[in-house]
C-alpha cells in the first residue's frame, strides 16, 4: 500500500504540470497581444507595458515563462494581479469559503442521498420509492442555477428566511441553502446509486447466509447489506469533491458568495493570468488528492482490492 | 417421539396468474436425530426451495407457501412468529450453501463472519468471539486457524471456503444441518474430504443431516435414507441399500443408469434420461414423469400416482412400483460392483 501511494503521488506530478501548463498557455500565450483590452479603451502606457513584461517575463518563450512562474508558485509566491494585489492573499480569502461550501454540499448530498436511497431500496416498490425516484428525476432535470435562483427567490426574497447574499465570512448556517443547491444534482445521483446498489445486494447469496445464521434483521441490513452497497457510493462521493469545488462557481454567483468562483470569473474577464492559473492549479491538486484518497479508501472498504 | 424434522405435503409456488410455477407439489420427508437423509433429483426439482422453506429463508415474494407443514421437534414452523424462527436458525437448524464463495461476504474476514453468531446470539465480546471462531476453524481442520481467522474469503481455497462455511453453520451447535450440494463447486478429491468431514461431524454431534446432492456415489456411502425428487414431489423414498437393490421408480432407475461407471467399456455411450423435466407452470396431467417414461401406459397419463408404501419403509409414486421392485435394477450399480 505504501509503495502504491508513493507511485500514485509521483503520478500526480506530470498531471499537475500538464494541466497547469495548458491553462497557463491558454490564458497568456495564445494571444498575439497580451495587452489587448487590458487598459480599457486606451492603449496601455509604455511604462505599464514594460512593468508587466518584466513582472511576467513576457519576453521569454512561453515554456520559460511558465517554468519561471511554476518556480515561484512552488516557493509559495503566486504572483500579483495587474492591479498589484497578491494573488495568494486573494486565494487565502476566497478558498476557505469555497472549501466550506463544497464540504457542506458534500455532507448534505451524502446524508440525504444515502438515507433516501436506503429507505427506497429497502422498502421496494411503493410510495416512498416512487417519491424518491420522481424527486431525484426532478433534481437531475433542473439546471443548478434554476434550482438556485428559485430557492433564493422563494426563501430569500418572498419568505425572508435566508439572506439573498451571504456575508463576506459566511457561517455554516448561511451556507446551508447554497450548499443544498450545489449538492442537489449529485444528491439525486447518490440516492439512485444507493438504491440500485442496495437492491442488487438484497438478493445476494451472502445476505441469505447472514439471514440463515439467525442474525437480527438490523444486523443483516446494517452490516451485510449496507457495507457492500456503499462501496460505489463512496467512490462517487470522493470524486465529487473536485466537481463540487468547480461547480461552486455557479452557486456562488447566485448567492453572491465571495469564493473562488467569483475570483476565477473576474480573473477570466480581466484576463488576469496569475489569478486564474493559481486557482486552477489549486483545484487540480484538490481533485487529484481526492481521487487518490478515494482509491485508497476503496481498498479499505473492499479487501479484495489490493494495491502493491 | 416426534422426529427431529418433519416436512408434510409442502406446497410452494412462484409467480402469479398463468405464469404461476408450482415448484413444490406436496413434498414430505422426515429426518431423525443423528441420521442422514439424502435428497436426490435433477436440477430444478425443488431441492433447494424445500430446504429454504424449512430454514425460513425463502424469498417471499416471489415465492409463496400455499400449503403443508414443517415441524421441528413437533413444533409447527409455517406461520410461526418470525422472531421465533430466527432464533431457531443457527441454533437448532443451520444450512451450508452450494457456492461458498458467493455465500460468504467478501468484505468481512472469515473469522468476523463466524464470530458474529457468538456475538449476537451468545452475547460474547468481540475478542472472545474471535477466539471461538478460530476454534471453529480448527474443528473443521483448517491449518493455522489462529492466523487464517483474520483472512478474507478470497484468500481461501475453494475447499477451505467450504470448510469455513461448515464451521460457520456449526457455530451454535445445531441439531439439524442442511447441506445444499456442499461439494458441487469442488474438485473430486476435495469433495471426498469435505464429505468425510461432514459425516464425521454429524456422528460426533449426533446431528440430523439433510444432504442435497446430484451425486449417487456420495449418497451410497453416507446416506441412511434417500428421497428422490421429481418436479416438486418425492417420487421414491427408502433406505440406501434397498434403493440400489430394488429401485421402484423409473425415474430413479434412469438416474442410476445415467451415471457413467468404472466398469463401462471405454467409449460406451452415456445413457441420459430422455427428454427434459416438465415446465413447472405446465406440469402434465397424470404422472409428471410419464412423458419421459419408457414404460408409460394409459393409466400414467390419467392418474397421479400417490407415494405409497411398498413394505419395510420403501415408498414410491409409480403405478407399477411393485413390478420394478421385483425386477431389480436394469444393471448393477457401481455401488454394488464395488461392494461385491
Ligand atoms: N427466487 C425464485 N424465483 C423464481 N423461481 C424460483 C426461485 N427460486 C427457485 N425458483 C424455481 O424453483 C424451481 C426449483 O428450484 P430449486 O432451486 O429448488 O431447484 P434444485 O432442485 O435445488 O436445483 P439445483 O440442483 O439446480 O440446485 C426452479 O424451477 C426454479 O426456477
Ligand atoms: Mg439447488
Amino acid at each position: 500500500m505504501g509503495r502504491y501511494t508513493l507511485r500514485r503521488l509521483l503520478q500526480l506530478i506530470p498531471v499537475f504540470l500538464g494541466t497547469t501548463f495548458i491553462v497557463y498557455a491558454l490564458v497568456w500565450g495564445l494571444r498575439d497581444d497580451p495587452f489587448a483590452g487590458k487598459c480599457g479603451q486606451r492603449e496601455c502606457s509604455p511604462a505599464f507595458k514594460a512593468a508587466i513584461t518584466e513582472r511576467y517575463n513576457l519576453d521569454d518563450p512561453l515554456i520559460v515563462q511558465y517554468l519561471k512562474y511554476l518556480g515561484n508558485v512552488l516557493t509559495g509566491d503566486f504572483g500579483q494581479t495587474f492591479s498589484g494585489t497578491e494573488v495568494s492573499t486573494l486565494i487565502a480569502d476566497a478558498y476557505p469559503i469555497t472549501v466550506k461550501l463544497a464540504l457542506i454540499a458534500l455532507v448534505i448530498e451524502a446524508v440525504i442521498g444515502i438515507i433516501a436511497g436506503v429507505v427506497s431500496g429497502l422498502r421496494g416498490r411503493g410510495f416512498v420509492d416512487s417519491l424518491v425516484l420522481v424527486s431525484t428525476l426532478f433534481l437531475i432535470a433542473l439546471p443548478v442555477f434554476v434550482t438556485g435562483l428559485v430557492l433564493r427567490q422563494v426563501l430569500g426574497v418572498e419568505l425572508g428566511i435566508i439572506r439573498t447574499s451571504v456575508s463576506g465570512d459566511p457561517s455554516i448556517g448561511e451556507l446551508i441553502v447554497p450548499g443544498f443547491v450545489l449538492a442537489s444534482l449529485s444528491m439525486a445521483y447518490v440516492a439512485r446509486l444507493t438504491r440500485t446498489s442496495l437492491m442488487e445486494n438484497t438478493r445476494a447469496d451472502f445476505v441469505r447466509t447472514a439471514v440463515a445464521k439467525g442474525l437480527p434483521r438490523r444486523r443483516v441490513v446494517g452490516v451485510h447489506m449496507l457495507r457492500n452497497s456503499l462501496i460505489p457510493v463512496v467512490t462517487f462521493l470522493g470524486t465529487d469533491i473536485g466537481a463540487l469545488m468547480g461547480g461552486a462557481i455557479v452557486t456562488e454567483g447566485v448567492f453572491n458568495i465571495r469564493g473562488i468562483g467569483g475570483l476565477v470569473y473576474r480573473g477570466l474577464q480581466q484576463q488576469d493570468t496569475a489569478t486564474v492559473v493559481g486557482i486552477v492549479a489549486l483545484l487540480v491538486i484538490v481533485y487529484l488528492i481526492a481521487n487518490l484518497v478515494v482509491d485508497l479508501l476503496y481498498a479499505v472498504l473492499d479487501p479484495r482490492i489490493r494495491y502493491d | 417421539m416426534a422426529p427431529l424434522l418433519e416436512v408434510d405435503d409442502l406446497r410452494v409456488e412462484f409467480g402469479r396468474g398463468r405464469e404461476t410455477a408450482s415448484v413444490l407439489n406436496g413434498v414430505s420427508y422426515h429426518v431423525d436425530e443423528g441420521e442422514t437423509l439424502a435428497v436426490l433429483g435433477e436440477s430444478g426439482s425443488g431441492k433447494s426451495v424445500t430446504a429454504q422453506t424449512v430454514m425460513g429463508i425463502l424469498d417471499t415474494p416471489p415465492g409463496r407457501i400455499t400449503g403443508g407443514s414443517v415441524r421441528f421437534r413437533g413444533e409447527e414452523l409455517l406461520g410461526a412468529d418470525p422472531e421465533r424462527r430466527r432464533l431457531l436458525r443457527g441454533e437448532s437448524m443451520a444450512m451450508i450453501f452450494q457456492d461458498a464463495l458467493s455465500a460468504l461476504n467478501p468484505v468481512y474476514s472469515v473469522g468476523f463472519q463466524i464470530a458474529e453468531q457468538f456475538r449476537f446470539r451468545r452475547g460474547m465480546s468481540r475478542k472472545d468471539a474471535m477466539v471461538k471462531a478460530a476454534e471453529m476453524l480448527d474443528l473443521v481442520k483448517i491449518p493455522n486457524a489462529k492466523q487464517r481467522v483474520k483472512e478474507y474469503p478470497h484468500q481461501f481455497s475453494g475447499g477451505m471456503r467450504q470448510r469455513a462455511m461448515i464451521a460457520m453453520s456449526l457455530a451454535l451447535d445445531p441439531e439439524l444441518l442442511i447441506a445444499d450440494e456442499p461439494t458441487t463447486a469442488l474438485d473430486v478429491t476435495v469433495q471426498a474430504q469435505i464429505m468425510e468431514l461432514l459425516d464425521e461431524l454429524r456422528r460426533e454431534r449426533g446431528m440430523g443431516l439433510i444432504l442435497i446432492t446430484h451425486d449417487l456415489g456420495v449418497v451410497a456411502e453416507v446416506a441412511d435414507r434417500i428421497a428422490v425428487m421429481y418436479a416438486g414431489r418425492i417420487v421414491e423414498h427408502t433406505d440406501a441399500a434397498s434403493l440400489y437393490a430394488h429401485p421402484a421408480h423409473p425415474y430413479t432407475r434412469g438416474l442410476m443408469d445415467s451415471v457413467p461407471r468404472v466398469d463401462d467399456v471405454a467409449g460406451a455411450p452415456l445413457r441420459p434420461i430422455p427428454g427434459l423435466p416438465p415446465s413447472l407452470s405446465a406440469i402434465p396431467d397424470g404422472c409428471p414423469f410419464h412423458p419421459r417414461c419408457a414404460h408409460a401406459v394409459d393409466v400414467c397419463t390419467d392418474e397421479v400416482p400417490a407415494l405409497r408404501e411398498l413394505g419395510s419403509g420403501h415408498q414410491a409414486a409409480c403405478h407399477f412400483a411393485e413390478r420394478f421392485v421385483a425386477e431389480g435394477p436394469d444393471r448393477p450399480t457401481t455401488h454394488e460392483v464395488v461392494s461385491r
